[in-house]
């Protein structure tokens, strides 16, 4: 048994590192993968041998997935997940089914990589530099001492005054569509100087395709059971917090919020508000959620659901609606518009609507074109709250500190599946 | 075995050393890497600029404040030991010094630099 034999069999016996490029109809779906015997859904490719490309996404996601898929160290291999053809790399393998059929699949084929029983997969993109490097920068970069070597002929940062009006550095760089800490399919280009952006913009919004309706869609068209719409909110927004827990690095009670989505049922209101106990003692409120995200008063955040509700404003359309009146309905809010407030006002808007669930009966709501969803009213033909959320990134987002910038974006829930291609802040 | 037979037994043992890594290192390793599998992971973006940059460094006027009062440690050492000797004259003489330092604490937080900017 060779040295490489020996390692590939420990490899093999471990769990297996995802990366997971998510498209559309598929978010929630990873969030129950990451609850899967011995499949671990990493942050980078770098950690990653397995490429799992989930749902529906368009041409435009081809360079993008490619390029993580380059970076992945060998050996990798690519899985799809109700990945439809055209698939915008290639697939080595792939399932339609539930969690137990893909994560079958992503474990197969890790195990036959790892052995070599598959071959791992050739890089994707050219091997052809796309700045190439021509001698000696302007500022000696590329010469000799400190700055010597070879840095892919990039050009220097530029510079720009920044709060002390020093000219320092500004560095642009563009991150997304496939970042962890960002909504999948949203790119910006922010221009950091030290940790603070300075300025931010977002370059992609056609990467993510919308994937089937789900329970809001339909009930812009229809009445749906509130029993339904509800279980969708509270699991949506039990998802969003373990978004938010796995960013602010507290991961097992992140696996603790997706448990919690996996199992809901309707009426289950003690084990949200022990969830909600549980984050309340650790140190996210103070650490890293306090007075982070509020908005200056000219940013226009009503339509915004737990956003706007989080800072006040007690707008929820379910108050217009007889069957939400029936089960006397009364919107939660919360005062201080910082990322906490979003938090503790998702968590309650979660254990509202598991007891709604419970209480609804077979009332139905909604079918008007008018939908209060968990990220924010939605009208038929109107831009939709990610719309609304992408157009002002840049003002909210602008001279933050990096980490707050990736907290205050998670706070805002933003569907890139539901971003409209003619968006004009893009 | 003297001095010359230890270091030729270290000697030996890291030529030993870094043939195993060298062999380790040959067994293992994978061939070159293409451009876009060396680029850093940005999400799935290409890097336009070169990451080498300069930026402003907040922390110093606490890393000053810091290395003044280091210094003040240093002085209480040399004091420590006559201590005893001069007795109370000791004690209000390094008081004062003290105070004099608490003022510049004192300007400092007006000044707002204890505040991570």
């Amino acid at each position: 048994m060779g040295l490489r034999a020996r390692i590939a069999h420990l490899a093999k016996t471990g769990e297996v590192p995802v990366f997971a490029v998510v498209g559309g109809g598929y978010r929630s779906a990873i969030h129950r993968l990451r609850l899967a015997e011995g499949i671990h859904i990493v942050a980078t490719p770098r950690h990653a041998a397995v490429l799992l490309i989930a749902g529906t996404l368009t041409e435009a996601a081809a360079e993008s997935v490619a390029r993580v898929h380059d970076q992945m160290a060998g050996p990798r291999v690519t899985v799809g997940w109700g990945h439809p053809e055209p698939t915008v790399v290639p697939i080595g393998a792939r399932a339609t089914g539930d969690v137990s059929d893909i994560a079958t699949v992503v474990r197969r084929q890790f195990h036959d990589v790892v052995i070599g029983t598959i071959p791992s997969e050739p890089p994707l993109l050219p091997d052809v530099d796309p700045v190439e490097w021509r001698g000696v920068g302007p500022y000696g970069h590329g010469g000799a001492g400190m700055t010597g070597g070879t840095p892919y002929g990039r050009p220097l940062p530029l510079r720009a005054p920044d709060r002390d009006n020093l000219e320092l550095d500004q560095l642009p760089v563009t991150v997304g569509p496939w970042f962890a800490g960002f909504p999948p399919g949203l790119a910006m280009r922010v221009s950091l100087q030290g940790d603070v952006a300075q300025a931010v913009e977002v370059v992609t919004n056609d990467i993510v395709s919308a994937g089937p309706a789900g329970v809001f869609a339909r009930a812009l068209r229809e009445p749906m059971p509130i029993r339904d719409l509800e279980m969708a909110r509270a699991r949506h927004h039990l998802e969003w917090m373990a978004d938010a827990l796995l960013i602010a690095g507290v991961d097992r009670l992140a696996v603790r919020a997706d448990r919690l989505a996996e199992a809901l049922g309707p009426g289950d209101v003690e084990p949200v508000e022990r969830l909600m106990k549980a984050v309340g003692r650790s140190l996210l409120h103070p650490m890293t959620l306090r007075n982070v995200g509020v908005f200056p008063p000219d940013v226009e955040i009503a339509g915004l659901g737990p956003v706007a509700r989080s800072s006040g404003i007690p707008d929820d359309r379910r108050t217009s609606e007889q069957g939400y009146r029936d089960i006397d309905f009364q919107p939660v809010t919360h005062r201080t518009g910082d990322a906490w407030a979003r938090f503790s006002q998702r968590a309650a808007e979660a254990s509202q609507a598991v007891d709604l669930a419970r209480r609804a009966g077979n009332r139905s709501a909604f079918g008007n074109g008018e939908v209060e969803a968990p990220d924010g009213l939605h009208r038929l033909g109107e831009p939709s709250p990610a719309d609304m959320s992408i157009s002002m990134l840049d003002r909210v987002l602008s001279g933050t500190e990096w980490g707050d910038l990736v907290t205050i974006v998670q706070s805002l829930d933003i569907d890139m599946e539901s971003v409209s291609v003619g968006n004009p802040a893009v | 075995m003297g001095g010359i037979g230890a270091a030729l037994l270290v000697f030996v043992g890291s030529l030993i050393a870094i043939g195993v890594t060298q062999w380790a290192r040959s067994a293992t390793s994978e061939p070159d890497l293409t451009v876009p599998e060396r680029v850093p992971f940005a999400g799935g973006s290409e890097p336009e600029f070169h990451a080498w940059n300069r930026f402003h460094i907040r922390y110093y006027a606490m890393a000053l404040l810091f290395l003044a009062f280091d210094m003040e440690m240093v002085f209480m050492y040399p004091w420590a030991v006559v201590f005893v000797r001069e007795g109370l004259l000791a004690l209000i003489e390094m008081l004062m010094f003290i105070l004099i330092l608490v003022v510049g604490i004192v300007y400092a937080w007006r000044e707002k630099s204890f505040e991570w900017a």
